[in-house]
């Protein structure tokens, strides 16, 4: 009686387990087709994603570049602008760093500091930061009005100031706004 | 596997091909666009060190300068020829010389367009010959 027992549940359990067997499997099979089409999905679109990221960066970089070229052009001719006032009677004062010239220019006659120290070219304010002159050739730090500031070396001949030549402009970052003069 | 299953695995996956697609082709040309401007920007940064290296080199002389003016001033014609012989332009950089209204010297227009239908990229700069010792030093005083 007892053996016979044992054998009907044994044979139950067999059923249950190979029932289960099946629906897992069942269960396998109906899973596996969505989850790879929604993975594929979500590799698919991160990929795009990050080739827009890319792309849009490159356009901000080139953009930021050219930004950077115009400020430097401006840079550039304010120091043009700097060399031509520097000309005639206030060519004297190149021969002293600008915090002089206030005492210096009673040395030149007919000079303006104040014509050195600041002026407009193509629309934009700029003015003088520092002017330190060396043997043969001068520092020149020039702001513009907008904050931007560069840094040039001025060939220059010492005996009659004038100046030679100007170099690549260096450009620094971005300096507080002018104060008001 | 059902048919429902198979069905919006089919809609999601055709959704998300369609838009990686369009997204990729707008990136693609994004990147070409872009490279296309880098490459403008380049020309134009060329031109200009160009232009500055041949006034500062020994061939700029006082033929650039213009004699009938009391003041030492740029030739504009004289300029922009000597510019044009020395400096090859390409067909997609143009340059434009202007005097400065104050009498500060002269304007250099850049202009780069290109192809496609893009704004041209553009740089200016000004030119003075007392910048590169070109004016006689009597006058300078």
């Amino acid at each position: 009686m007892k053996l016979q027992h044992f054998g009907e549940c044994f044979s139950q359990q067999r059923l249950n387990y190979l029932n289960r067997l099946l629906v897992l499997r069942a269960r396998s099979q109906a899973g596996f087709v969505l989850p790879f089409a929604l993975f594929a999905s979500a590799v698919l679109l991160l990929g795009s994603a990050s080739l827009h990221t890319l792309s849009l960066q490159k356009r901000l970089r080139i953009h930021a570049t050219h930004q950077r070229e115009q400020v430097a052009d401006q840079l550039r001719s304010s120091a043009q602008a700097f060399v031509v006032a520097s000309r005639g009677p206030d060519a004297c004062l190149l021969r002293w760093p600008s915090f002089e010239w206030s005492g210096g220019a009673q040395a030149c006659s007919g000079s303006d500091p104040s014509r050195l120290s600041a002026g407009v070219v193509g629309e934009m304010p700029w003015s003088l930061l520092d002017w330190k002159p060396g043997d043969e050739s001068g520092q020149l730090r020039l702001q513009l009005a907008d904050g931007r500031t560069g840094n040039f070396r001025l060939a220059f001949d010492l005996l009659d100031p004038a100046v030679l030549g100007i170099s690549e402009v260096q450009l620094q970052a971005r300096a507080p706004q002018l104060e008001a003069e | 596997m059902t048919l429902l299953e198979v069905v919006v695995s089919s809609v999601v996956l055709a959704g998300s091909s369609s838009a990686a697609l369009g997204v990729w082709n707008q990136a693609a040309t994004e990147i070409q666009r872009a490279t296309q401007l880098d490459a403008l920007a380049l020309q134009l940064e060329m031109a200009r060190i160009a232009t500055d290296r041949l006034l500062q080199s020994d061939r700029a002389s006082a033929d650039l300068l213009d004699s009938s003016s009391p003041d030492c001033r740029f030739n504009p014609e004289a300029l922009e020829a000597a510019v044009a012989e020395r400096l090859p332009l390409g067909s997609e950089l143009s340059m434009h010389w202007s005097a400065d209204p104050q009498g500060l010297g002269h304007w250099l227009d850049l202009s780069a367009t290109s192809q496609q239908s893009m704004p041209p990229m553009k740089r200016r700069l000004l030119f003075s010959p007392a910048a590169f010792g070109l004016c006689p030093r009597d006058e300078v005083g």
